[in-house]
């Protein structure tokens, strides 16, 4: 397993307010990483840090051995926790942009994907109900062959049945060797399909474990240790 | 990628442009149009003054218009939430600057010369053949008196001017707008950003202000004096010499303004 994600003592401070506070962190190929952390406890920043929509402070993240940039958007497929699509666009217009600018982009798995929700191409996307709005996104996003997918808060406010077709369209999508970096709350829908943690509070890594070490040393689920360390 | 930047911009502008597009070349048809009737009814002068006001006020409001869409097109496009998307691209700050900053122009120039092709129809009853025959004889004046060679160098010095003018508006606005950005909170971003022009607008007005106070005070009336007689003495010399202050001038500012936005882009980027 080679290293795809390096930050070091990464800082991130806006105005007084300290959001990431010299983390160290490293993420292997080929895992699914679940980032947990209560609101506002620095997910969003740090997943902005690993895009390049922010630049830190202090420190630095480096994405395939590169400090974010042109260079590292060509391997993060990334999902923002909320609609980032012009939704004035048809749905085969935003295909053909995101394989216009993104050369690992599939638009015929995207296709497919889009057949079997029965989404049209033709469709403007503001016509589309908000979950079938977040599959678009999602879809899209999943149909890269990139590297590293980021996907922020991806199951937040859908119904049970959106989050099992969310979880099974990331799991049947990505490449085997890239990595998954999926920030939630919703530990329990995510767990089964995670191999390790990062619990993340006031901008500080509290623990980085494989879901098995946890299961093994602490003979709890990944939900349940959540609950023990952010317990109020 | 720049290529993609460019299909995109443009695509987004002009669908937005077509429609004023064809409300000037309405009226510039209407008011073509108007004119084939009789024409010493007092309905006519309405009509016909009324199509006159109505040609003005489109064009007004797609040369206006064009500028407006631009910037709003920076704000939405790189602030809200499709800035998750723009920025994202493996495109850098610059290439997105440039093609917004290019686009933005190209459409100025695009909408001027609707405008002007709205003048042609409307003054197509042998007005327009007149403007044309005045504007030929003065340029044979022009060249007559300066010479060709010199004709052809102030026609480049001064459209390098005037889109250098064109470049430096489109691009403080894009620093104003990228500066709203700034601070933590992100509440009132376009507001931020008016306030951030207005702030611009009245220092500059208070710079003017002092640089002619400035002179007043220092009493320079003789050195300006001097000035005028030696620009009497050397007409082409100080026209090229004012002309290159200008685009100099021009330049640096949009040097500036574009350094603005790019370093919040770059450096200080707080999407919504």
């Amino acid at each position: 397993m080679s290293e795809l994600v390096r930050c070091e003592k990464l800082t991130k401070i806006y105005d007084r307010t300290v959001a990431l506070d010299h983390i160290d962190l490293t993420v292997e190929n080929g895992k699914i990483v679940g980032l947990l952390g209560p609101n506002g406890s620095g997910k969003t920043t740090l997943i902005k840090l690993l895009t390049g929509l922010l630049t830190p402070d202090e420190g630095a993240v480096l994405v395939d051995g590169n400090a974010p940039g042109p260079e590292t958007k060509k391997v993060v497929a990334y999902l923002p926790d909320r609609n980032f699509l012009n939704t004035y666009m048809k749905v085969g217009e935003i295909v053909q942009y995101f394989e216009d600018f993104y050369e690992d982009f599939k638009p015929e798995r995207a296709y497919r994907m889009l057949e079997e929700l029965g989404i049209e191409k033709d469709v403007q996307l503001k016509t589309l109900s908000k979950g079938n709005k977040e599959k678009v996104a999602l879809i899209l996003t999943m149909s890269r062959d990139a590297k590293l997918y980021v996907l922020d808060e991806p199951i937040a406010g859908v119904d049970p049945a959106t989050r099992d077709y969310i979880i099974r369209t990331i799991i049947s999508n990505y490449q085997p060797e890239a990595s998954v970096l999926i920030s939630t709350h919703l530990i329990s829908d995510v767990e089964s399909v995670l191999d390790e943690v990062i619990f993340i509070q006031n901008g500080t890594i509290l623990l980085q474990k494989t879901v098995d070490e946890i299961r093994e040393e602490k003979g709890m689920s990944v939900d349940a240790m959540f609950r023990e360390v952010f317990r109020w | 990628m720049v290529k993609k930047l460019f299909k995109y911009e443009f695509s987004a502008m002009l669908k937005k442009l077509l429609p004023l597009f064809v409300i000037v070349l309405g009226t510039a048809f209407l008011n073509r149009i108007i004119q084939f009737f009789e024409r010493d009814s007092t309905t006519y002068n309405i009509l016909f003054v009324s199509s006159v006001v109505l040609l003005v006020i489109s064009c007004v409001v797609l040369l206006v218009g064009t500028l407006w869409i631009s910037v709003s097109r920076y704000y939405k496009n790189m602030f809200t939430n499709e800035g998750y998307l723009t920025l994202s691209l493996p495109v850098t700050a610059d290439q997105h600057i440039t093609t917004k900053c290019v686009t933005a122009l190209a459409c100025g120039i695009l909408s001027f010369l609707v405008c002007l092709f709205g003048g042609m129809i409307a003054t197509s009853n042998g007005i327009f053949s007149e403007i044309v025959k005045a504007g030929w004889w003065l340029l044979r004046k022009f060249t007559k008196t300066f010479g060709a060679g010199r004709t052809i160098s102030y026609s480049l010095e001064v459209i390098l001017l005037l889109l250098l003018s064109a470049v430096k508006t489109i691009l403080v606005l894009y620093a104003c707008v990228s500066l709203g950005q700034l601070g933590k909170r992100n509440r009132n971003r376009p507001a931020k950003a008016v306030g951030f022009f207005f702030i611009y607008y009245f220092a500059v007005q208070v710079l003017a202000t002092a640089g002619l106070i400035v002179i007043a005070v220092l009493d320079l009336s003789g050195k300006l004096e001097a000035l005028a007689e030696w620009i009497n003495l050397h007409p082409h010399t100080a026209a090229n010499l004012f002309l290159w202050i200008g685009i100099v001038w021009s330049a640096g500012f949009c040097i500036l303004y574009y350094w603005i936005s790019r370093h919040v882009l770059t450096k200080k980027l707080n999407l919504e």
